[in-house]
């Protein structure tokens, strides 16, 4: 028969133990709730999760997570949305690609999906192409993939981080004790940025835009390499990506193939972009061959190649090809802005062979969303210099 | 599940509260809680280790009841044999086949067939406490117990299940018979040693990591200064990093009223190579003393057969740290080391406690005693440290050929600073049970020191994940 009563001073004896300890760890806990509830109530630890239950649906989802300490896993969140929304379309790159929007795919619009700031290697796109494979992806009918020249510099090495093992650091704990200490440093330092009034989320209206609203450009008058530090001296300098930068690597131009060559056998569709750059840095990669020996191959060359091979794509191009300036359409160096991607999208369904699935997006719809900023003439310019001429004409100046 | 996460906090309260609110309705109760705790613990790593865990409880509980229903000394003999046998099949199929099989491939040039089996945790640790039993049981020392339930938590006990220390039949099974009350004064000494593990480990062993690789992974560009200074810290990363594990174990054990074995009793404080090992690793040296040295004939078989016997022992710790020569050597060095001292000192036995010598030695001399035992002791660590022997001849060519400037050791001021002071309070409380023994100071100033470590931990600890390094072996 079992004694149901506890000694006396055993019970009492655990109860002073449980109490003293509960004790002194209240003011950590404290401490620690009153800092999670400021990072929640700044959208700071936010899961990934819960962004695609509230964004999942929108025509163009948010494509950047409101986070400034945690990391923003942007390769978790798009296999993540990808899993929920299952898109036929997708459009796969760096943030190059962060411009396009899904109307301009209309009627394809529906399931369309960009992923920018989700591939950085070539490796990234082999390991993408594994989902799909595995089928821990659903299989799209077509892939756009923004093709950054780069990924092909075989001094550029990147870790692949796309894999079925990603992780949300909001559920890491030591991930949430590096963003105190950053939080104590800033907040020491006066700089710390999850101090006043939430931040404001994206209004899921506002990521439900009508299938015509119209696509503008940028409002800024003077163009500014706005990256840090600015694409062109990255080039003049053969630094970041451009470090060592001569020639394409054959081993990756053989990843890329082989992948293309993997989703052909999956029965999906390819279709290439090679993002636009500015025009100084066009007419600087331009008037320098010998010194910039990886762009005419990477421009002139790589299209041609993914041709034969029955691959569209649209080669790295300048504002000036579509008669456009860079002050309106260029962010820095190499993001563009929508208005300008509508002509890449435009170039690549027009070389997309008749009854694929690119194809069967509407070219009249699609210009129809074009909204020029003001002044800017709406006919294309093909005369050497005549983009300082007209810039000089507008009041505009490239720095 | 490691201690240091977030789970394990969440895990260890559960058990607590279930393991004493279940006091009154009897022992195997609270037994089930912490066996069940246990595998949950284990399998949180990979569940398909629980049947080799499982396997290596029945095999050796079967055993030791054979052996209980038999007087016949050769039919013991034979169950200890099985026993035997079958443990250390286990652990060298998964620990050493692709070791044996590399080296014979090398030697022979035959082409062997790699399994890559992965090497479940802890297995190392669990085997040897499990054949402790048998083994025991055959000398006679326990009564072989017929309570499963008592055994598979004396083998599968979560706080020391992975890393140790390796609890004996005779010390830790026996406390599975025996229901305790719950020990206010043992709980609160227990938790103020897990503080003072984790403090360890968050704090010195996983900071001096970063360092300690980058020196290991450059050492030929480096100033042979900061290659010896790369030895020390990896032999005070060590130390920190397991005795900082086995002071977690400790004081989580006696949460539920369970003592564990001290494994470390200040090491880098002995003055000879012979008070070292009375020091470091305590439950593994005394395990191999006990029942292969003294198995061996320990020295009664005379001087020569004695230290055969020793260079045996410490050849078979080497291997057991792991599946590369670099650790076999390491043991061997420690062996030639260990008998040059016997021999020079005429010392017989290897038990006692301080040896000889020290006894009569005057301070300057002890102190240059223990600083040439520590320095010797950590050079020794590179062969354990590095990935090959090629890399640790490397690592010792550069140290010594390579131009010696201390301006080179500037960047490492703050871990060298970091370092003093652990050693400082480690010398301070070395006659106590650990390094936080702090129950003389008033209430006030524990709770002051117990915040400002956890402060410490949470604003210079290395949030990399940085594996406890005994979870390799």
């Amino acid at each position: 028969m079992c004694r149901l009563s506890i000694l006396p001073s055993n019970a009492s004896a655990l109860a002073i133990f449980v109490a003293r300890l509960l004790l002194f760890i209240s003011p950590l806990v404290v401490v620690a709730g009153l800092f999670e509830w400021q990072l929640y109530r700044m959208g700071e630890s936010i899961s990934i999760r819960s962004y695609v239950r509230r964004y999942g649906d929108c025509a163009d989802v948010p494509l950047l997570l409101k986070r400034r300490y945690f990391s923003q896993a942007f390769n978790l969140y798009h296999v993540a949305m990808m899993k929920y929304r299952k898109p036929s379309l997708v459009a796969i790159g760096s943030s190059r690609m962060s411009a396009l929007r899904s109307r301009m795919f209309y009627p394809l619009h529906g399931g369309f999906y960009t992923a920018p700031n989700f591939i950085y290697c070539m490796e990234d796109i082999e390991a993408y192409a594994g989902l799909i494979s595995s089928g821990y992806l659903s299989k799209p009918r077509a892939v756009i993939i923004g093709l950054d020249p780069w990924w092909l510099n075989v001094c550029e090495e990147r870790k692949v981080w796309i894999s079925r093992d990603m992780s949300d650091d909001v559920y890491s704990f030591s991930a949430h004790i590096s963003v105190f200490r950053r939080y104590m440093k800033g907040l020491v330092s006066g700089k710390a940025v999850l101090r006043g009034p939430p931040k404001e989320h994206y209004a899921v209206s506002d990521m439900n835009p009508s299938v015509d609203t119209p696509i503008v450009a940028f409002s800024y008058t003077n163009y500014v390499d706005r990256e840090n530090p600015p694409v062109i001296s990255r080039i003049r300098s053969h630094k970041n990506q451009f470090t060592g930068f001569k020639e394409l690597d054959p081993a990756k131009l053989a990843i890329l193939y082989r992948v293309i060559g993997q989703f052909r056998e999956m029965g999906v569709e390819v279709g290439v972009i090679q993002p636009p750059f500015s025009n100084e840095i066009v007419r600087l990669l331009d008037g320098n061959p010998v010194k910039y020996s990886w762009w005419k191959p990477y421009r002139d060359w790589l299209p041609g190649e993914l041709e034969k091979r029955g691959i569209p794509c649209v080669r790295a191009s300048s504002p000036a090809e579509y008669g456009l300036y860079d002050a309106p359409h260029m962010y820095d160096g190499f993001h563009a802005d929508s208005s300008y991607m509508t002509f890449l999208v435009e170039e690549l369904i027009r070389q997309s062979p008749t009854g694929s699935v690119l194809s069967a997006v509407s070219l009249e719809h699609l210009r129809g969303l074009r909204a020029l900023p003001k002044g800017e003439p709406a006919v294309f310019f093909n005369i050497p210099g005549s983009q300082e001429v007209t810039n000089a004409a507008m009041n505009v100046s490239i720095q | 599940m490691l201690f240091n996460s977030f789970v394990f906090a969440v895990f260890l309260p559960i058990v607590f509260c279930l393991y004493w609110l279940l006091r009154p309705v009897g022992l195997r109760w609270q037994n089930g809680v912490l066996l069940v705790a246990s595998y949950i613990f284990y399998g949180w790593w990979d569940y398909r280790f629980l049947v080799l865990l499982f396997i290596t409880s029945a095999t050796d509980f079967l055993v030791g009841v054979r052996m209980d229903k038999t007087e016949s000394d050769t039919a013991r003999r034979w169950w200890l044999c099985f026993s035997l046998a079958a443990n250390l099949t286990v652990l060298g199929f998964f620990k050493y086949y692709d070791f044996f099989a590399g080296s014979l491939a090398h030697i022979t040039g035959w082409d062997m067939h790699f399994l890559k089996v992965v090497l479940p945790v802890g297995i190392s640790f669990y085997t040897f406490q499990s054949m402790s039993y048998t083994i025991e049981v055959y000398r006679r020392h326990i009564p072989a117990t017929h309570d499963f339930l008592a055994f598979m938590t004396f083998v599968s006990f979560f706080p020391q299940l992975v890393a140790g220390p390796i609890g004996r039949g005779h010390q830790l099974l026996l406390q599975f018979f025996e229901q305790t009350s719950f020990d206010f004064g043992k709980a609160r000494d227990g938790l103020r040693q897990a503080l003072w593990g984790l403090f360890k480990k968050v704090i010195i062993a996983d900071n001096l990591s970063s360092a300690v690789d980058r020196i290991f992974s450059n050492y030929a560009s480096l100033t042979g200064s900061e290659l010896l200074l790369g030895a020390i810290f990896f032999g005070i990363q060590i130390y920190c990093d397991f005795s900082g594990y086995t002071d977690i174990a400790i004081g989580i054990a006696r949460l539920f009223g369970v003592s564990l074995m001290r494994n470390f009793d200040c090491p880098y404080f002995s003055s000879n190579i012979q008070d070292f090992w009375r020091r470091w690793h305590i439950s593994l040296t005394s395990w191999f003393r006990d029942y292969v040295y003294i198995s061996l004939g320990g020295n009664r078989a005379g001087r020569a057969r004695s230290l055969l016997n020793i260079m045996i022992v410490f050849f078979l710790s080497g291997l057991w740290h792991g599946a590369n020569w670099t650790f076999v050597i390491w043991g061997l060095l420690h062996a030639l080391l260990y008998i040059s001292y016997l021999v020079l000192f005429h010392k017989e036995s290897t038990k006692g406690s301080d040896s000889t010598p020290n006894r009569y030695m005057v301070l300057p001399g002890r102190i240059a005693a223990v600083a040439v035992n520590f320095l010797v002791v950590n050079l020794l660590w590179v062969f354990f440290r590095a990935k090959s022997l090629g890399h640790a001849i490397g690592y010792f060519k550069s140290m010594i050929l390579n131009p010696w400037h201390l301006q080179a050791l500037i960047p490492h001021v703050g871990m060298i600073l970091a370092c003093i002071c652990l050693m400082g309070v480690e010398w301070c409380h070395r006659n106590r049970a650990h390094g936080l023994d702090i129950s003389y100071m008033p209430l006030p100033a524990r709770w002051v020191i117990y915040y400002a470590l956890i402060g410490m931990m949470v604003w210079w600890g290395n949030t990399l994940y940085v594996p406890f390094i005994y979870f390799a072996f």
